[in-house]
Order: C-alpha cells, then structure tokens, then sequence
C-alpha cells in the first residue's frame, strides 16, 4: 500500500483519530464476510453435493406423456373389416394455451358450433397429462381445419391433428359380436391400472379407451397393443421445452373371426322380416296378434364348432357409444319399451326350449335301452302319472308310433311317457340329490353350462333336477312350493317345458354334436390373432391360432339307433305330416336334405276373460305368448351347418322360426342369389370367384354361394386354406 | 482535470525547463485492474443472465438472446456513466452534495407519486421510453453526499454531528422504505455505519448507534410497521432446515413460496459441485426451477454451471473491487475521497455478501441485487458510477 492519508493536523480535538486503524477494522470486516461466503460455498458444493437430497434434482423436469395406440383391426372370415380406424381431423389444444391466451374459448366455440362451456370444459378435461396436448372435437371438416391453420394468429395453441378413430363399417348387422369400446371409467381403470403392455409400460391412462361388449372387450388383450411413450423435458411452470426420448406407439393385433359376413346378413335379414310377420299373425291361445319382441339365430359350423352367424333382434349402433355415448340413447337402450337392444338374445338368454329338448330325451332312451327305436307307442292325446294328465299340444291322438314319427310329427305324449318312465326308475322313492340319466344327458349335450364362447355375457343356462328344485324351494319357498322333484316336472322336462332354460347357442352346439355324430365343440367366434401393419392384410403374420375345441363327447347314438332319429328330423322338414313341412314346402330338399325340429314353449298358462283361472294362469296382457323356437343341420346327411333361431312371444315354432331358418338356408346355399350361378368352381380357384376375393381362412358359405345349385360342389372344406378351418374333418 | 493541478506547480515554471516536472496527467493512474474486474464481472452477468433466460424465451416463442442483448446495451450505458464519472475531478461532486441530497429526496418522493408497482415495490418510474428505479441512483448521491459532509469534519465528528448524519438520513430512508424496497434501504443503513465509522465517530457513539439499530429493528417487527412478506422472508431464514415445512408454512403460502425458492436455490448451487455441469448444462438453470434466477439470484445461475471453480472465481473478482476500493480509501488525497471509497466498499460488500449468502442460506432473502452481474439497467449504471468515484479517487491522489 502507497501511503496512508496524512491524519488532518489542523484538528486539535482528534488525538485518537487514526484512519488507518479504522481502514483496518473495515478490512478485517471485509475479509471475515469473505472468508464466511467461501466456507459456506464450499460446505454447498463441496460437502453436500453428493447428498441424497440434492441427487433428486437430476430427475426433475422429466414427465411422460403415454400416446394411445391404433387398436387391432377386426375382420370377418373372408377378410371384409368389421371394426377398423380411420383417420379423422382432431383439433386440439396445446397444454397452457388457453391459460396464456382465454381469448380461445371464444374463438373455438365460434368455430366449432359448441358452447363455450363445453370447449372449456374438453381443455381442462384433467383426465390428461399437463403435458399433453387436449382433444376438444374430432371429426371435424376440411373447412374448420382451413380456417384454423389461416387464424393461427388468434388461435395460437390450437392445432389440427389426424388421428385415429374407431368405426364400425358393419354397424348394427355385427354390433353383438364385435361389441364396441368406449372411455375407460374409473372403476375399471382402478381394475387395470396396474396391467403392463411393456417394461414399464402402462396399458392403461384414465383417457384410455377399452372394449366394452362383443370381442372388442373379450379380445381386448390383442386389440389393445402398446402405448407409445414419450418423455418430455418440462420446466418450473409445467411448460414442455423439448423431447428427450420417443417410442413409437404398437398397433394392437387384428383379429379374424369366424363369422361370415354374408351369412350374418342374412340371419340378421331373417330376423327382422319374420318378427314383422309373426307382429301380423293371431296367437290362438289368447286371439291378440303376436308381439315379437326379440329374437336370434345361431349358424355354426358342426363340423369344428366355429360361428358362422349369430343374430340378434333388436340390435344397437355401436357407433352410439364412440366417444361417449349421449344420455338420450342410453335411455332409449334400456327403456323396457325398446326390449333391451344391448342384449345378445343368443348368447345371454335362455329359453325353455320345447320339442327341441327331444333331442335328449331321445338320445337318453336309447343310451339307457328303455325302448326300442323301432318300439311303437300308443299315442293316445293324453299320459298321465301320479293323478297329472298331460296332454297333446293339439289333443288329437296320433296312435302307434316309433321313435322316427315321434319326432317328425313332434308327439309329446311319446316323450311324456319318457319322462315318467326316467322318473320311476330313476327318482321314485330315491331321495336322488342330483342329475338323473335324462339330465346327464342334457349336461353332456353341454346344457346348463357355459358354452366358453369367447364373448362376454353369457347365460348357462338351467337344467333343472332333484337338486335344484330343494335348493329354489329352501331359498324361496313361497315361490317355489315344491321341495322334492315331482314326477310331473320329470314329464315337462322331457319335452323341454317347465324350467329347463336353454340359449340359442346350447342349442346349436347340442345338434352340431348330434349332427357330427357325437363331438361337442367349445363354439369359436375368432380364428385368428394377425400381427398388424400390413396393408395386404391376407397372411399377416400369425400371432395365435384358434383350433377347434372340444368340449366333451355326448353319447349321441350310433347305427341303425342314430338313422331313426336322423330320419326323425329329416321328416320335419320333408315329411308330408312333418311339423315344420309347409315352412320348407319350396326348399330343394332332395338337393339339399334339412334335418331339424321344431319347438313351441308355453312361457305362461293363458287365463281366458270369464273364466275361472288355473292357480298360477295369467291373463292378458300380462300374459307371454309361447315361444316359437327351430333348430336344425344340413345338409342332413354330410353336415356344414347346424341353424337354429328363437322367436319370443311368436307362438307355433313351425310357423315363425322355421320360415326364418328356412330363409337363412336360400342365403347357406346360395339358393337367392341366381346371378352368381356359375358351374362349381374347382376348390383352387374358389377365392378368385368369391367377392371378397382371396383370404387365407377360406368359406365354407361363400364357396357354396357361389356354386351353382345344379352342380354341387364336393366338400368345400377342402379348399381350405392355411388354418384348417375344417378342423373335425382333418 | 490534470488544469487544478497546475498552480503549486508554477513556480518552477518560470524555470523555462522545457521538461514539465510531476504530476504526470491523472489517467495514468487509473486502476485498470479494478476496471477489469469490473468488466469481468458484467461480462459473466450477461452470459449467466443469457443461461437462465435464454430457454423460458424461446419456449414463449421470443428471440431467446432478447433480454442478454439488452443487458448487453446497459452496460455500454452503463459504462459511458463511469467514463463521465471519472472524466471530472470528484471536488465538483462533493461541492454538489447539497443539491444531489435535496434533488435525491424530490426523486424519491416523484417515484412515491408517479411510480410503477413490481413485484410488491413501487420503485420504478418512467422516463422517456426506458424505467429508472430512483432508489439506486439515491445510493450514489447519498454516499457523496454524506462524505461531504463528514469530510468537513476532519476526523471530529461529534455527537451533534452524529445526530444530524442520522437526521439527514432518516429521510431517504424511509422514502425508500415506503417504496418496499427493504433491501435498497439496508443497504443505505450499512453504508451510513461504513462511513461513520470511517469518519471518525466515536466508540459511544457507535455503541448508541447499535443500540438504536436493535431497538428500531425490535421496534419495526413488533408494532408491525413491517410487511407480512418480510417478516415472512426473515422467518423463513431463521427456520433452519429447508425443506421441513412448518404448519405456519402450510398455512402461509407465500412463505412456503420463499422456502421453496430457497430450496432450489440451495440445490442449484448444490448441483454444481466443484467443477459445475457445463454452461447451458445445469438442468436447475435451464429448466428454471430458481425463480428469479437473472436478478437476486443469478449467483446460483454460475454456481450450477461452473461449480465451485467458477464461483469462487466469481467470488475472488469482487474480493478484487473490495480491494481496490479499499486501497484507493486509503490511498486518497484527502479525507473526503477516502470516505467516498469507503461508502462504495460498504455498498458493494453488503450487496455482495447479503446476495451471495441469501442464495446459500446464510442471511435473509431480501431483494438487494448483485453488483454488475443482475438483470437491470439502474442497479448496472449505479454500480459502474460507483466504482468510478472510487477510479476517480485514485487516480486523483497525487494531484
């Protein structure tokens, strides 16, 4: 240091005035406040740098936002799309942007048409990341998107992306099978929140959409595929400052199912004309016309249990429930005036089957030897057991018969006979705490148990026994009086009355395995599981197969014992004095042999008005008029088809549900379609006829459709195809 | 400048020696390397301020250098100030101390009337196009105002001249006070004990001065003169751990608002570690999570980015202008530059040390800038004005 400043001599007063010394004192204070600003640097970044607590912030700012993969394509057999994405304009949000510029609520809700409150509301839906752009309204015309790209300036934020949107090309004809997705709710996302699609992979964000009904819920695995994750560098205020990592979302799998779409058509055409028609015909139990309310049909393939249709009446839009369905057609969907369109009729309900359940009685007779198939009867109108009388539906008495002419002309008093017969040599005076042989019977023909179709919802249907009857009458003994199993409920069993509650789909799968002689095939809805992004999507990579399952072996009889109830059936329909012949009268049976049976099941007693009442009867209009129920198999010797169709509240099953079937088989055949009529393409060029031109699952129907009724072609399952459609006959 | 010099030199004019003797002309000694540090520092304020604003502009869609840029114009303003300060001889200052003290006060009590309220104070007012924040200049003006005064003196300040300093004072004080700016304030507080001290008071009088010190500070906080938010700030401070959130912070947002600033300050600094992460790299910085990071608390901007390394460098360039403005006060010609260096030591050291330690947690979060290196055209002029009085000094002491 130069010199101090001389200390000011002219003062006399200041002796002890040193500024040096104080100089001093303002260094030491200068160099402690620096010595305390080093320390307490070093003890910062030094010492505490490597601590736990300071590590933390390495991770801050990062967030990942989960971007929802296209889901899986669903086709029927012939590849024709059933449910698929298609691209469509959404305009969204930017995160923040309506925070920094409110002026954009306006605006939108200007040019979109929607009230400001609901644009408001889709920007601060909170179901999504804040680090997400926000969906306010898909599907938007190429004009709003002009016009958003033009207004940047007062739109700033808002953007237009194409994006992929679920449809349903097929709408109602397939909507119980496919099924339909909607927004997850937050119970189910509570379900599934922890399902993982990748290593640390979520499958699910509370914006995710998930399958509701049909395959799209039961194959929701496959159809799903993986959420793309995107991670994002974001600051203090939540702003998104770039990308730091990206991976592609995975399209979920296709899926082929086993329907074909022609055929779905058709029943779903069948349908809805014969419930116009039965609307037209009088019940002549109560003299009302008939209601109809809903109705289904099942086409399967007997040979290897595969769905080749499956109706139901009334049906739903499943473009209803695309992005959340309006509360006006969810009330219209469960008013009981509507008859509940969102029930699949043939999986979900059982119906008493009537004469149709003679397939069991029958198959239990002769496993069980009580009579000869050849044995005659005398049909006299009436049987009675334990002081009951139960009569012909008609009371016409219809005398000596066997086994065959039970069946075509459908006698119930043979079968009553049954039932009493099964009832003393098996329950009387056993005390029997379960199945006696006519309901084993029924259970091994797969009644009263799940079917383990590959849709949700299904009904197992009843088959009621000793068991079942002390177990109603314990619970609920006012409404069920009887505790141990009467004889008379033996006889109504016997012809599929009384309790017995059965789906279109048992039903069918009971004569499928009657029809290929004694196999119960598990039904199939889908054949395969494809690998997505193939453009020709015939011979997609296979993920998974379905092969035909069976269930279980059915003791259908075999040889002479067989013939006679096969003939039974054929006459049905070919028999003069058949109960369904006047519905197949025009049918080229010689061509094309139908074997079937018809039902008709009393739901109530009808009390007519001035009468004293039966206990129990019912008067109109509470009263249900009887269900009309016809299943069969054709062609009746080599069997492709099994078909059958319940119609509620229809009366006659010959004069509703036979038609209908009737109708179904022109469109099996491809008897109504006279243009297409060519000579029976040899089975390697098939495809190239077939409209839907070539696919690697091959038809059983669209190759019949499109032979020529002169020339039937050789068993088309042979011009299968890369997965063994016809699996039984492999 | 070197003109007032002549008349003790005459004499030997008349000597007809053609070599002029002495006095070598004055900026010859100007202290280049207390200019240098000065620069450094404003020249790593406007890369840290460019670190920590450069991301948030470009996510807003700006031009990302827009705010580095106009730094970058205060301080060629900034540095035109300190050439004018240096180009007189600082005697003019002195003899302007009355009309700087009286045209001080009317500044202020302008900025009371007319000013722009920020972030809680109203110390800003508008001239022309750019806004000028009154209660920085004052701190220049104060301190050649308060060393003409004391200087007068000669070393003899008593009690009564004790009191008038307090009198005259009293009044920027609370005009500054009343704008809610606290730390602006303090800092006139620390510069007045400098500079007492230095002039000459005497230790009771010291001792009077620190009782009153703790009495108005007991004073102020009790009768609730203080606002909420700097009670809150001192609070905050005094409550150790960071992190550990009291109930009195959940119920007080704003506190919690000060500790989480603090916290991230704390860790910015922290993530730093000995040799930073990089500029451009430290994620605290670059994601902003250290609220304002370009003004008060643009010391954790470095400290991230360059470590201890970097900080302490930092830290050893102010240890440089402390220095040099040490050794011009007592280098000085005479006592009124010594008390000039004094005050400006005072100014900047408190600054210094009360930002640097609020960024780690050793003193108060108020809001006093950090010299030459803070977003901010007033605080950069007023910084750069003061070490050219302290330039001035020097370069003066042989004439």
């Amino acid at each position: 240091m130069a010199q101090p400043p001389s200390p000011p001599p002219s003062e006399p007063n200041a002796p002890k005035y040193s500024p040096r010394l104080r100089a001093t004192a303002v260094l030491v204070v200068v160099v402690c406040l620096f010595a305390a600003l080093f320390g307490r640097l070093w003890y910062l970044q030094g010492v505490e740098a490597n601590t736990v607590a300071v590590k933390s912030v390495a991770g801050q700012g990062i967030e990942t936002v989960y971007i929802p993969a296209p889901r899986g394509e669903i086709f029927d057999r012939d590849g024709v799309l059933l449910a698929g994405n298609k691209i469509e304009q959404v305009v969204t949000v930017a995160p923040g942007a309506e925070a920094a510029h409110p002026g954009i609520v306006g605006e939108l809700s200007a040019l979109l048409g929607e009230p400001t409150a609901e644009v408001k509301a889709a920007i601060n839906n909170v179901q999504y990341s804040p680090y997400q752009s926000v969906p306010v309204k898909e599907g938007v015309s190429n004009a709003v998107v002009l016009a958003i790209d033009e207004n940047q300036s007062l739109l700033p934020g808002v953007s237009v992306q194409a994006e992929p949107v679920r449809y349903y090309p097929q709408g109602e004809t397939t909507a119980n099978i496919v099924g339909y997705i909607s927004g997850i709710t937050g119970s189910e996302y509570a379900q599934v929140k922890n399902e993982q699609c990748g290593p640390g992979i979520p499958c699910y964000q509370t914006t995710s959409l998930i399958g509701q009904a049909g395959v799209e819920a039961s194959f929701e695995d496959y159809l799903r595929g993986t959420p793309g994750v995107e991670k994002v560098q974001v600051d203090s205020q939540g702003q998104v400052l770039g990308l730091l990592s990206y991976r592609p979302p995975v399209p979920g799998d296709n899926l082929v199912l086993s329907i074909s779409l022609n055929d779905q058509r058709a029943a779903v055409q069948a349908l809805n004309d014969w419930v116009i028609k039965a609307r037209g015909m009088t019940d002549s139990v109560s003299g009302q016309y008939f209601r109809a309310p809903a109705a289904s049909m099942v086409v399967e393939d007997p040979r290897n249990g595969q769905i080749l249709a499956l109706a139901t009446y009334p049906d739903y839009n499943p473009d209803d429930f695309l992005g959340g369905i309006s509360e006006a057609r969810w009330k219209y969907y469960n008013n009981p005036a509507n008859n509940y369109p969102l029930i699949d009729r043939a999986i979900s309900t059982g119906y008493a089957p009537g004469s149709t359940w003679k397939l069991i009685t029958a198959t239990a007779m002769l496993k069980y030897g009580l009579r000869s198939p050849y044995a005659y009867y005398d049909d006299v109108g009436t049987y009675s057991i334990g002081g009951q009388n139960f009569h012909d539906d008609d009371n016409i008495p219809l005398g000596p018969i066997d086994l065959q002419t039970a069946l075509t002309e459908s006698s119930d008093t043979y079968f009553y006979s049954l039932g009493g017969q099964f009832w003393q040599m098996y329950d009387a005076g056993r005390d029997l705490k379960g199945p006696d042989p006519l309901q084993t019977v029924a259970s091994e023909y797969g009644l009263g148990h799940f079917s383990g179709i590959a849709l949700p919802g299904e009904d197992p249907g009843i088959v009621p026994d000793a068991l079942v009857v002390a177990k109603e009458h314990s619970q609920y003994p006012k409404d069920y009086p009887d505790s141990v199993w009467e004889p008379g409920f033996e006889v109504q069993e016997a012809i599929g009355e009384g309790q017995d509650s059965v789906t279109p789909l048992q039903l069918a799968d009971a004569y499928s395995a009657f029809a290929n002689g004694g196999t119960l095939y598990v039904p199939d809805i889908a054949l395969a599981v494809e690998a997505p992004g193939r453009a020709d999507r015939p011979n997609g990579k296979i993920i998974k197969l379905y092969y035909p399952q069976v269930k279980n072996h059915p003791p259908v009889p075999t040889g002479y014992e067989r013939d006679a109830m096969l003939q039974g059936f054929e006459g049905v329909t070919a028999a003069p004095g058949g109960t369904a012949y006047d519905a197949f009268k025009s049918f080229p049976l010689s061509q094309y042999p139908i074997a079937g049976k018809t039902g008709t099941a009393q739901v109530d007693d009808y009390c007519a008005p001035y009468t004293i009442c039966a206990p129990g009867s019912v008067t109109w209009p509470a009263y249900k008029q009887d269900t009309s129920v016809f299943t069969s198999f054709a062609p009746a010797t080599d069997p492709r088809f099994t078909v059958d169709a319940v119609f509620e509240q229809s009366g006659y099953g010959a004069d509703v549900a036979a038609p209908a079937v009737e109708q179904e088989y022109e469109t099996l055949f491809g008897l109504n379609q006279p243009a297409k009529q060519a000579a029976c393409s040899p089975p390697s060029s098939t495809s190239s006829t077939s409209s839907t031109t070539s696919t690697a699952y091959g038809s059983a129907s669209s190759t019949t459709s499109t032979t020529a009724p002169g020339a039937p072609c050789a068993n088309p399952s042979t011009t299968t195809t890369t997965y063994a459609a016809g699996g039984a006959n492999g | 400048m070197a003109l007032t010099t002549l008349p003790p030199a005459s004499p030997s004019a008349t000597a007809a020696v053609p070599r002029r003797p002495v006095a070598s002309p004055a900026w010859r000694h100007v202290d280049v390397l207390l200019i240098a540090a000065g620069a450094g520092l404003t020249a790593l304020g406007v890369l840290m301020i460019y670190s920590t604003t450069r991301v948030p502009l470009a996510a807003a869609g700006s031009n990302p250098e827009a705010e580095m840029t106009k730094q970058l114009t205060y301080a060629v303003v900034a540095f035109g100030a300190f050439l004018l300060t240096i180009l007189f001889d600082y005697k003019r200052y002195l003899s302007w101390a009355p009309v700087l003290y009286i045209g001080s006060i009317l500044l202020l009590l302008a900025t009371l009337a007319i000013g722009r309220t920020t972030l809680g104070a109203t110390s800003w007012i508008q001239v022309g196009s750019i806004e000028v924040e009154p209660a920085e200049l004052v701190k220049v003006t104060f301190i050649i105002s308060l060393a003409a005064l004391l200087a007068s003196r000669k070393g003899n300040v008593t009690g009564r001249v004790v009191a008038l300093v307090l009198a005259l004072s009293v009044v920027p004080f609370l005009l500054i006070y009343k704008q809610d700016a606290l730390g602006s304030a303090m800092v006139l507080a620390v510069v007045l004990i400098g500079m007492l001290l230095m002039a000459g008071t005497k230790g009771r009088h010291m001792v009077v001065l620190a009782v009153l010190a703790v009495v108005a500070i007991g004073g102020v906080s009790e009768t609730g003169i203080l606002k909420q938010y700097q009670k809150d700030r001192l609070i905050t401070f005094l409550e150790a751990p960071s992190g550990v959130a009291t109930t009195d912070n959940a119920s007080n947002p704003y506190a919690a608002s000060i500790e989480y600033n603090l916290d991230q300050s704390k860790a910015a600094i922290a993530d730093g570690g000995i040799s930073g992460k990089g500029l451009f790299k430290g994620p605290e910085t670059n994601l902003s999570y250290v609220p304002n990071q370009d003004t008060d608390f643009i010391f954790t901007a470095m400290a991230e980015q360059f470590g201890f390394v970097g900080s302490a460098l930092l830290l050893a360039l102010f240890g440089i202008v402390v220095w040099r403005s040490w050794r011009a006060s007592i280098v000085s010609r005479d006592l009124a530059g010594t008390l000039i260096c004094v005050g400006v030591l005072a100014m900047l050291m408190f600054q210094v040390f009360e930002n640097v330690g609020m960024t780690m947690g050793i003193m108060p979060v108020a809001g006093i800038t950090l010299p030459f290196m803070s977003y901010g055209g007033s605080s950069l002029v007023v910084d750069w004005v003061a070490i050219g009085l302290v330039v001035n000094v020097g370069m003066r002491r042989l004439s």
